[in-house]
């Protein structure tokens, strides 16, 4: 297992693409050199120690960090630096590790802020209605303050509210962080519901072993590199990824 | 009777400082900004509308209807200001010390008053608006007909821009930046736009509450100084944020202040002010409607 297991090179059907790219925030650099391809209709992992830059490269992906070198390509269209309205008008979604609920707000109210970069409110209004029969507890407590649900209600908000605009990626930073268990399980289900429903979802996640259990394909990110590719199963089953990163 | 005369002029000019203090309201929640040159921006809204008049008519002398024509052009002017205050000023001291957001803000506050001595002279003027009564007789209360006007104008602005954060979908993008404003770059606003829109609409209001106070009081570039206070305590008193709250805390500053000068001396009208924002500080310090320091901008 190595950084050549699995490169670029060997996906068929490449949806989001970092080609070389080095990333920081102002005059900081956090990743280095950092390749990465995730195929259409994935789910790909990203594991690694607190500080290797996880979050950051999901950031210089969305245009929330900056890009000092190499390219970011969605659909093979370089889309490096891009504005987060422009990605998510080209169908790119992203959730924080932060609760990134607007706490004054209610439910639906926060459901039609994902639809914000829709030019007319009605279609807002219409992708929620949708949503809620997805997910019909978000419906049941649509009118209530975003700030007074429990911390899986919250979770579920934010990946509803990222579904306004049927991204065909969606990024999604330590879903499981700070859920109790059972919610856990339910938030990981709804990830692989939606990946099959045909969402190309790119994770973050700091539980390594149900991140990359449910993943295609897998990245180990440490001190801002990518020290090892893989599959899933492949780096589960890691002898050297295991000891350093899965705690085996 | 004359309990209920201080108590009705109180609400007469109440209305105004709740208009002013509900742009400095907004600017705290959403852009967390003490923005120390807001009283510049009532000065600046009284002159805009002093020469629009002055340019129309040859001279400050306004019929009703020519007065109130010259509301909206402060109420645009100001919005320009305030926009290219925060887009290329007050943005890149957003996040940093609060000190150095004081001073920043309180320099543009010096640097304004100087251009306004500079380009209006120190003298005072005002806007006088004929009314072939001047006054109206409620059930024994005079009501000043300019300052009935003033009211409604003051409570109007408040109404229309309250009406705007609630239904309109910049007012929604304002009130996201202003409860979170990562996850408002995450949905898609360009919150460094929305904050100088933001700034925009405080400075209209306040400006637009200037074109008002510009036909009641004698308005001069050191004028400012006084609006920025009393909005500070109109604000603590209603609430970080909290546009009703300011609204609320308008009306009751301005009774106080006119029950003290009627009853006590129009010298202690700060000082009784004071008091009572010190006394909420330590009783009640969220304010009457507020969340407290950081509050969200409703």
């Amino acid at each position: 297992m190595s950084t050549e297991t699995i490169t670029y090179d060997d996906v068929d059907d490449p949806l989001l693409e970092m080609r070389d790219v080095t990333a920081g925030y102002g005059n900081t650099t956090v990743i280095h050199d950092v390749n990465v391809t995730v195929g259409d209709g994935e789910i790909a992992c990203l594991i690694g120690p607190n500080g290797s830059g996880k979050s950051t490269l999901m950031k210089s992906i969305y245009g929330f960090a900056d890009v000092f070198e190499g390219r970011v390509r969605l659909g093979g269209e370089d889309v490096t630096g891009r504005s987060p309205q422009d990605n998510l008008r080209a169908g790119m979604s992203y959730v924080l590790q932060d609760a990134s609920v607007f706490p004054g707000m209610s439910v639906h109210e926060n459901m039609l802020m994902g639809g914000y970069v829709f030019d007319d409110d009605s279609r807002a209004r219409k992708r929620a209605e949708e949503l809620y029969d997805e997910f019909p507890r978000l419906g049941d407590l649509r009118e209530q303050r975003a700030g007074s649900l429990s911390g899986g209600q919250r979770r579920l908000l934010e990946l509803a509210r990222a579904l306004m605009v049927e991204p065909d990626v969606m990024m999604l930073d330590e879903p499981s962080i700070g859920l109790e268990p059972r919610y856990i399980d339910q938030v990981f289900e709804r990830i692989q519901q939606l990946n099959d429903l045909g969402t190309t979802i790119l994770l973050v996640e700091q539980n390594a072993e149900k991140g990359l259990s449910v993943a295609d394909r897998g990245f180990v990110l440490a001190s801002g590199e990518i020290k090892f590719t893989g599959s899933g199963t492949e780096l589960l089953n890691d002898e050297e990824v295991g000891r350093l990163y899965l705690g085996g | 009777m004359a309990f209920a005369q201080f108590v009705v002029n109180g609400l007469l000019v109440g209305a105004l400082f709740a208009a002013v203090a509900v742009g400095f309201a907004l600017i705290w929640g959403v852009v967390d900004i003490i923005n120390l040159a807001h009283g510049e921006m009532v000065m600046l809204g009284g002159y805009a509308s002093y020469w629009t008049i002055t340019l129309v008519n040859g001279s400050p002398t306004a019929s009703p209807g020519l007065a109130l024509a010259s509301v909206p052009v402060a109420v645009a002017v100001l919005f320009v200001v305030g926009y290219a205050l925060q887009r290329f000023v007050v943005s890149h001291v957003i996040g940093t010390d609060l000190f150095l957001t004081l001073l920043v803000t309180f320099g543009l506050s010096i640097l304004i008053q100087q251009l306004g001595l500079q380009a209006f002279s120190a003298d005072p003027r005002t806007i006088s608006v004929q009314f072939a009564e001047q006054s109206l007789d409620i059930a024994g209360l005079v009501v000043p007909k300019v300052k009935l006007i003033a009211f409604v104008g003051a409570v109007a602005l408040t109404i229309a821009l309250f009406a705007f954060m609630k239904r309109t979908r910049t007012g929604r993008a304002i009130r996201a930046v202003s409860q979170n404003d990562e996850a408002a770059a995450l949905v898609g606003i360009d919150v460094e736009h929305v904050r100088a829109v933001t700034f925009g609409l405080s400075s209209a209001i306040a400006g637009g509450a200037g074109a008002f106070v510009a036909m009641i009081l004698n308005i001069q570039p050191q004028m400012g100084l006084i609006y920025t206070l009393k909005s500070f305590v109109i604000v603590v008193f209603g609430g970080i944020g909290s546009v009703p709250g300011a609204l609320v805390g308008g009306l009751l500053l301005g009774t106080v202040e006119e029950l003290t000068a009627g009853f006590v001396s129009s010298k202690w009208t700060l000082a009784v002010s004071f008091t009572l924002l010190i006394v909420l500080l330590v009783v009640k310090p969220q304010g009457l409607f507020g969340e407290g320091m950081g509050g969200e901008a409703e």
